[in-house]
């Protein structure tokens, strides 16, 4: 069979027939977190095992598949933007196809510099506990696994407080 | 090093027979801003003359030293942005020196901005192609009016001479009363000092009416999203699309 790609979409019950499962909310952050997995591997590289392992079964809610793996990956990074190979750019947080593209034709002129990085179009916000630029690293180099996860989730907005989707009719009945 | 002013007349000539005298004198084009002239007593800088001949052959030799450029830059030129000759300025001189590599440059700010400015021009030329909505006229010929943000007018009429060469039609750019006639196989562009609506031909308003109901018909009520709806097609666009206009 030749599968080209698959599409996800969140139950949403078509009738309120009360034999159904009742859903707090169609669970649109999960289809979106199978999204971005399915990105990763069909764009960026990554095999199914590096996403998801029989430790960690499901996808992490609170942070996007490739952060995730950054962070279980501390021995990856830094990253240095004007040396690495494409498919290592890739692997940053915050670096996409359209940025690594960009990052390998751009560096051929000029030393790509955290302001040169913003105009590309890397979000720093992620990709900045993650690369250095000519040696210099954005964030402390103290940096560990804990505290990067720490400040991510605190410096995006809504922290996600997962709520249960799932909910089965006639268990408080 | 004080900052040197070139203007010139604000032609599309005059600007690459400027761009191409710069880069003849200059070694440096750090300092050097070129403006287009305006009629004012005390505007200071040296004032290049139009040289036809200089320009065109900077073009040429442009188109061989970097093809993808060169058409960055005429893609560029649709966008009338007289503001920023001298970034264009910059954009040509490295364009010399890299080759077709330049549009790579993400980090200069020049390359950027004439690169962002023409993918939006270029952009707006792809999509107004299937935008245009064509009306027959009483005699025959064929009408369509646009507003667009960008001076297409000329690469639309030369795409639609041989989409639409069988017909006799005209492309009027509302905005600048310019337009384009394409007649008994000849391609002519001029403007229009004063538009009268022309009458359209008796079968017209019923066609309108068949291409709006095909328009409701084939919408699904359920998934209606304006906003998507919105960044694909632009409100800007509306005023000339049939399908939008309530029909009397």
């Amino acid at each position: 069979m030749q599968l080209k790609r698959v599409y996800y979409s969140a139950y949403m019950p078509v009738s309120d027939d009360n034999r159904l499962p009742v859903l707090a909310s169609p669970p649109l952050l999960r289809e979106h977190r199978l999204y971005q997995a399915d990105w990763l591997l069909r764009f960026y590289g990554f095999s199914a095992e590096e996403i998801l392992s029989d430790d960690l079964p499901h996808l992490d809610e609170t942070f996007d598949p490739k952060t995730a793996w950054a962070l279980r990956h501390p021995e990856f990074f830094p990253v240095e933007v004007n040396r690495a190979d494409y498919a290592t750019l890739l692997r940053v947080p915050g670096i996409g196809v359209t940025s690594a593209k960009r990052i390998v034709a751009a560096r051929r002129f000029a030393t790509i510099t955290t302001d040169g990085l913003k105009k590309i179009g890397v979000v720093m916000k992620r990709a900045k506990y993650f690369i250095t630029s000519s040696e210099r690293r954005f964030e402390k180099p103290d940096c560990t696994p804990a505290s990067i996860r720490q400040q991510l989730l605190l410096g995006e907005t809504p922290v996600v407080s997962a709520p249960r989707q799932l909910v089965l009719p006639g268990l408080f009945a | 090093m004080a900052t040197k002013r070139y203007l010139y007349d604000g032609t599309a000539d005059a600007l690459f027979s400027a761009i191409a005298l710069i880069l003849e004198e200059e070694r440096e084009l750090e300092h050097v801003v070129l403006a287009e002239r305006e009629q004012t007593l005390f505007d200071e800088g040296f004032f290049i003359a139009t040289n036809v001949i200089r320009a065109e052959s900077l073009f040429a030799r442009l188109r061989h030293r970097a093809p993808n450029a060169a058409h960055t830059v005429s893609t560029f030129m649709l966008s009338e942005k007289v503001e920023m000759a001298s970034s264009l300025l910059r954009y040509i001189s490295l364009a010399f020196t890299h080759g077709d590599k330049v549009n790579g440059y993400f980090t200069h700010p020049s390359v950027r901005e004439i690169v962002a400015i023409a993918k939006k021009a270029g952009g707006e030329l792809h999509r107004m192609k299937g935008l245009l909505r064509f009306e027959k006229l009483a005699d025959g010929a064929y009408l369509a009016k646009m507003e667009s943000s960008n001076n297409i007018l000329q690469p639309l009429a030369h795409h639609f001479r041989t989409r639409l060469a069988a017909q006799d039609w005209f492309l009027y750019d509302v905005k600048r009363r310019a337009a384009a006639c394409w007649s008994a196989g000849s391609l002519r562009f001029g403007t229009i000092e004063q538009f009268v609506a022309p009458a359209l031909s008796e079968d017209e308003k019923k066609v309108q009416a068949l291409w709006r109901s095909f328009f409701k018909t084939i919408s699904i009520a359920e998934r209606k999203n304006p906003r998507l709806q919105q960044s694909h097609l632009p409100m800007k666009y509306w005023k000339y699309l049939t399908e939008k206009q309530s029909g009397d």
